[in-house]
């Protein structure tokens, strides 16, 4: 049995080397769905590291220009994500893929979108109001630092 | 010969390499974009405690107990030190704020710089001075020709408070136009709009009347001097700048509760 393979050795090499392919494309499947992972993980990273920054942010320059105008909540979700969740209206450009056994549907008009009615940021105001209340309060305890000579 | 045992094992290495690389960074460049540094506090939003009366308190005892030039010299030092350093925390308030006017802040600087200036020369006098009579009336000079803290801390928070009354109520005036346009809109939408313009009106006599509260109380504080609080003069126009400075804070508050009376009124 040495020196020479056999029908028996061969098939057997064969079935270990298909077997490891499979593993091999396994693993490469693996190494893919990691990747996706990560990308999903880091954009997730990303949007709430922004978050946080922003919300540390607030109050920390405020003044009259702070006061700026934000649209109504739902202008304002359509504003800063074009790409959120889609809502039940239906996009013109939204049936890329059209259907083909079923019988043509009647594409639903876009539903118009009122015009945002731009409010104040209350949040901005407040901040300067807070801003007060630390004036006040190093005023009151100045007069005690002062001491006296005698 | 049989190499297929040798690719597998290469793959699951390769695997297992490719997938240690991509969670680390994943891992790095979550961690960086979590850790970006939040905006620092507001730290000079009092006096820090270093400055305080008590910093030089151990220095009186010993003085008082042992009194040698070399001891009242430490104590006026002392006493001069802490009050440069709060002038440097003020300069930097000053320098920082973005509700003073200019010509607020023209006077504080001048105020700051004249009084930075008087006591560094007055430094120089106590390190200089050989007898306990010249350091009695250099030490007494520190209080009374400047009041660091009786007066020129108070003049800064105080006209920095009045300006941002007045900056405020620049906002509530931007406001009540925004608000206005969204009860006029939420009407013609067929929306109940309930009390809405009542609260708008509140709104707007609130921020009215925060602004008359302060009204010419920064100039009155800004021309204060230390000879006005050494003869009392000054404690009035301080007592009541600072009431006029409590009451206008209220009524911004009161102010900034009937603009949400406005929005929960139209948002029902």
């Amino acid at each position: 049995m040495h020196g020479t393979a056999t029908t028996a050795d061969l098939d057997e090499t064969t079935s270990i080397g298909d077997h490891a392919m499979t593993l091999t494309q396994t693993g490469l499947r693996i190494v893919a769905a990691t990747i996706l992972v990560g990308i999903v993980i880091a954009g997730c990273g990303g949007r709430l590291g922004a978050r946080g920054a922003d919300a540390a942010d607030t109050g920390t320059n405020a003044n009259a220009d702070a006061v700026a105008a934000t649209a109504n909540p739902s202008a304002e979700a359509d504003e800063q994500d074009p790409s959120a969740e889609p809502t039940g209206t239906v996009e013109p450009s939204a049936s890329a893929v059209p259907a083909t056994s079923a019988a043509p549907k009647p594409t639903p008009k876009p539903t118009p979108k009122p015009t945002p009615v731009p409010t104040p940021n209350l949040d901005a105001l407040e901040a300067l109001i807070d801003q007060l209340d630390a004036a006040l309060a190093a005023d009151a305890t100045a007069t005690t630092d002062e001491g006296s000579p005698e | 010969m049989n190499r297929s045992p040798l690719r597998f094992r290469t793959g699951i290495r390769l695997t297992a390499l490719a997938t240690a690389l991509v969670l680390a960074g994943t891992i790095g460049v979550g961690s960086a974009l979590a850790a970006r540094p939040a905006a620092a506090p507001d730290t000079a939003a009092t006096t820090d405690a270093r400055h305080g009366v008590g910093r030089c308190a151990p220095l009186w005892l010993t003085a008082r107990a042992d009194p040698t030039v070399e001891n009242w010299q430490a104590v006026g030092l002392c006493e001069i030190d802490r009050r440069l350093e709060t002038l440097s925390v003020l300069q930097a308030k000053v320098d920082a704020s973005a509700v003073l006017t200019d010509a607020h802040e023209a006077a504080l600087d001048g105020i700051i710089a004249s009084t930075q200036e008087g006591l560094r020369a007055l430094r120089a006098e106590i390190e200089a001075d050989a007898t306990l009579a010249e350091l009695r009336e250099d030490i007494t000079s520190i209080f009374e020709d400047y009041r660091v803290y009786a007066l020129v801390v108070r003049q800064v928070w105080l006209v920095v408070g009045d300006d941002t009354v007045v900056v405020t109520a620049d906002g509530f005036d931007a406001a009540a136009d925004r608000l206005e346009a969204a009860i006029d809109a939420a009407e013609a939408a067929g929306t109940d709009i309930g009390d809405a313009r009542e609260h708008l009106a509140a709104m707007i006599r609130h921020v009215d009347a925060a602004r008359d509260e302060v009204a010419g109380d920064a100039e009155a504080v800004l021309a204060l001097t230390p000879a006005d609080w050494n003869d009392d003069s000054a404690q009035p126009i301080l007592r009541e700048a600072r009431q006029s400075l409590a009451d206008a804070r209220g009524h911004l508050r009161s102010a900034l509760q009937e603009a949400r009376q406005v929005l929960a009124e139209i948002e029902e």
